[in-house]
């Protein structure tokens, strides 16, 4: 037996969150996100068979032209710059993953869970949001950065520390309508345990929302950890696309040499290519996920 | 000679858009500045008819530029034009009489006696006088040590300054000092007593109009904070004459040699630069460019020798050093032009240098001296001292310069079992702390004073740099380091005045600190500055690196080398 429809409740239900269908997937947008994407993924797993040296290793003499030996040249103390650019993939894709995974981890924590309890907690942690969204966003990791040392790991840690409050603040709302909507009612009164209904209406409610928020914290991310390496931030015994285009920029003279285009401008069309298939898978997702977008079709 | 303004020269090559962007954004400043600038002057009250030139040169101000506030080198260049010592140094190396008329030593070498210039007057309109000058020292005797990177200190040594008639002051000394000429009345700028004497406050007396009194060349005519540009114009009723150089507009321009290409500086120095920055000034007539090699901004790898164990094991030292080759780092980070590190410490066109044991690359033979000495290679390949403690130091180094720089010692340390734990640091108190209080093991840092000079100073910098009867923080002098012989002889070639005995000394000196090696230059590069003839001609680097390097007043006021002549 079914329960009567209640107009009321029918009207106070979101609409049923859509899944990424084929067209989706077809997408322009998202076939060319998809495609880059994996071929940064392919050279970063296969950087040690890509490379042509070891990156940190002195294998050359300093400032060589592209060669047959170095296809890009070397840097000021004698390492390959290609080998450089195909090993930063690897950090570029890290902090672009695992940044945005503790983002949307914090998010959750202080987003939905609190939402979820309610009450003053709820109004507290929401509070803490709002004030984080006050402050200062760059200015604010640069001086966290600046605090807590130059690693790859606490430039994962400030990246992520940046995109706690945006996601938080789209979660807690998306959770407080889900927490309200009619058919997660209907679902407690007919028996629906905590668990049940988490797995079987919030996380399929949130999880469309944290993709979205995954994807385009990323490509902030990669551009973030560019930032701050170029800031002189970064782990300069590192290898990073970053620490690649502070080193070529901070060269006497830079452009007294022809030595920008095979030292500054690869490590910057990386992360322009890295940063836009994100920015295109996140475009392509959307249309469809996207609570503005759906408010408005 | 006609004044200078910013009309771009005929070059031997085109700048492409990128390049004429980059150099017309460091030299906007810069032409902001000169279109302030009134029109050439000819009438010289104190000289000819000839109109003077108006200098740009390519960096803003170091601190504020009084004796108490103004940072470093060129910090000490800034206000130096301000103000004025007994003594100053010209391009030939002579001490001129500034201030003082007249100087006469003692035959003990304990009273230095200075005669006054009469009619020299403070920028204020006041006159010039012995009391001044007495205050001066005494001022700063009372006062603390300023921190570095303030580089006029108390001057030590003196203990007592008279006045002993109308226009003559004497100093007498603990003890003769042979540098006491250069590094004492050559470079401690005279301050006015009617302005300073009820001030306690000397790093935050920052009022242009009143603490930037003095009897300097130049009166200082806007001030913009630290970083911020300067505007200097000429006083014509300075005591020798109205200065050659009229106008000095100072501003940062972050690529000196483009705003040289592009007209929005007069000056463009740097160290170890490669062809292609030099190509386009040294195949045209306009520029001219002098070099020198061993200025103060060697690279050295220090050893904390407190920290005991290995670091102070002289053997252990001597390997790392054979283990480097220092000639592959002129090489890659000076594009060849330059010199090994000297590990008599003396720079290669110091004149008192002379050949020590060199401790040429050889990683066989830095092996062999770990072997015998009992250290171990472990099976990590990290060797072990004979008490099992392994050769592994942390070693700290600025994260932006020096990089390169770690890239090639940290392998090649590698090579022969120790460890270099790589701690890159930002420049400030991250980096300098440890360095300063001792709590390093190893580092490598530029030269950045406050020795006097360099090494190509005086060769007392060996006293200041390893005599451990020295002050016990220095950002700069090697650590822990104690040898009592060569201790005995720093403080004797201090008080020898004959050169031939004075040379012997400082020789055995060398050989001390070579056969020791508290600490090692690793490399020498080679300083150019490159400069536009037709604003001045006559450029060089002081004598002895100190109290300035190549911004020396004596060329803007005379336009030339020499003396004290205006051109």
């Amino acid at each position: 037996m079914t329960a009567p429809a209640d107009p009321r409740l029918e009207a106070e239900t979101p609409r049923p969150q859509r899944r990424p269908g084929p067209s989706v997937l077809r997408s322009p947008l998202m076939v060319v996100g998809l495609t880059v994407l994996g071929l940064l993924v392919f050279v970063a797993v296969f950087a040690p068979l890509l490379a042509t040296h070891d990156p940190k290793v002195v294998t050359g003499a300093a400032l060589e032209r592209p060669s047959a030996r170095h296809w890009l040249g070397t840097n000021d103390s004698g390492r390959d710059l290609f080998s450089q650019l195909v090993y930063g993939t690897r950090v570029s894709l890290l902090v672009g993953s695992v940044g945005p995974s503790l983002a949307l981890l914090g998010a959750v924590m202080i987003g939905v869970l609190p939402a979820l309890i309610g009450g003053r907690v709820d109004r507290l942690s929401n509070r803490f949001v709002v004030f984080l969204l006050a402050l200062p966003g760059l200015p604010l990791l640069v001086l966290i950065g600046a605090l807590v040392g130059q690693n790859q790991w606490a430039i994962i840690i400030v990246i992520a520390t940046g995109g706690i409050a945006p996601n938080a603040r789209i979660l807690r709302a998306k959770a407080l309508s889900l927490r309200e909507a009619g058919f997660i009612s209907a679902a407690r009164g007919f028996g629906g345990g905590p668990f049940y209904v988490l797995r079987r209406h919030f996380v399929p409610g949130l999880g469309p929302l944290i993709l979205v928020g995954f994807v385009t914290w990323a490509s902030t991310a990669i551009a973030l950890e560019a930032g701050l390496a170029f800031l002189g931030l970064g782990d300069p015994s590192g290898v990073s696309w970053g620490l690649m285009l502070e080193r070529g920029l901070s060269q006497r003279s830079l452009y007294f040499s022809p030595m920008w285009t095979w030292w500054v401008l690869p490590p910057g069309i990386a992360i322009t290519i890295a940063v836009m298939s994100f920015t295109f898978v996140g475009v392509a997702l959307e249309p469809t996920f996207n609570p503005r977008w759906l408010r408005s079709s | 000679m006609t004044d200078e303004r910013p009309d771009t020269p005929a070059r031997p090559f085109s700048l492409d858009r990128r390049q004429f962007l980059l150099a017309a954004l460091g030299g906007a400043g810069a032409l902001a500045l000169g279109a302030c600038s009134s029109s050439d002057d000819s009438s010289r009250p104190g000289g000819g008819s000839a109109s003077r030139p108006t200098l740009r040169l390519a960096h803003g101000a170091l601190g504020f530029p009084s004796p108490f506030a103004s940072n470093g080198g060129p910090g000490y260049n800034q206000m130096i034009l301000l103000f004025d010592t007994l003594l100053w140094k010209d391009g030939t190396g002579e001490l001129l009489p500034w201030l003082a008329k007249s100087h006469k030593v003692s035959e003990d070498k304990l009273t230095h006696t200075f005669e006054l210039r009469e009619g020299v007057k403070w920028s204020d309109g006041r006159p010039l006088t012995t009391d001044d000058v007495v205050f001066t020292f005494d001022y700063y005797a009372k006062n603390d040590p300023l921190s570095p990177p303030v580089i006029i200190q108390p001057p030590k040594g003196i203990a007592k300054v008279a006045k002993t008639g109308a226009n003559t002051v004497e100093f007498t000394l603990d003890k003769p000092r042979i540098t006491f000429a250069e590094q004492v009345a050559g470079a401690v700028p005279i301050i006015p007593k009617h302005v300073w004497e009820s001030i306690r406050d000397l790093a935050g007396s920052l009022d242009p109009e009143v603490h930037l009194v003095g009897t300097g060349p130049y009166r200082l005519e806007s001030y913009n904070d630290d970083g911020g540009p300067l505007l200097y114009t000429a006083r014509d009723d300075y005591f020798l004459g109205a200065p050659y150089v009229k106008r000095i507009e100072m501003n940062n321009i972050t690529d000196a040699f483009s705003g040289l290409l592009s007209g929005g500086s007069d000056v463009a120095r740097g160290f170890g630069l490669r062809d292609d920055i030099l190509a386009p000034f040294e195949s045209n007539p306009e520029y001219g460019k002098i070099t020198e090699l061993g200025s103060f901004v060697t690279a050295q790898l220090y050893w904390n020798l407190g920290k005991g164990g290995a670091l102070a094991d002289p053997r252990f030292r001597q390997a790392c050093v054979m283990a480097i080759d220092r000639k592959d780092l002129v090489t890659r980070l000076a594009a060849g032009k330059g010199q090994p590190g000297n590990p008599g410490f003396l720079g290669p066109q110091n004149p008192f240098r002379v050949p020590v044991r060199q401790y040429d690359f050889d990683v066989a033979g830095a092996n062999a001296l770990l072997d015998g000495a009992g250290y171990r290679m472990g099976s990590n390949g990290v060797r072990q001292t004979p008490d099992g403690k392994p050769l592994s130091f942390e070693l700290r180094y600025d994260n932006a310069d020096a990089v390169p720089l770690s890239e090639l010692v940290i392998p090649a340390l590698k090579r022969i079992g120790v460890e270099p734990r790589p701690k890159p640091a930002l420049i400030g108190p991250e980096l300098f702390g440890p360095k300063l209080f001792g709590g390093h093991e190893m580092a490598i840092l530029p030269y950045p004073g406050p020795a006097p000079g360099g090494p190509n100073a005086d060769p007392d910098v060996l006293r200041e740099m390893f005599s451990s009867r020295g002050p016990a923080v220095s950002l700069t002098a090697a650590n822990k380091y104690v040898n009592p012989t060569f201790d005995d002889l720093a403080d004797k070639q201090l008080v020898t005045f004959d050169e031939a005995e004075r040379r012997a000394i400082v020789t055995r000196m060398q050989q001390i600190i070579a056969d020791d090696i508290p600490l090692i230059p690793l490399y020498y590069p080679e300083s150019a500055l490159v400069f536009r003839k037709r604003v001045l001609d006559q450029w060089y680097f002081t004598p002895g690196q100190f109290p300035t390097s190549e911004d020396n007043k004596q060329l803007f006021i005379t336009g030339q080398k020499s003396g004290t002549k205006i051109r």
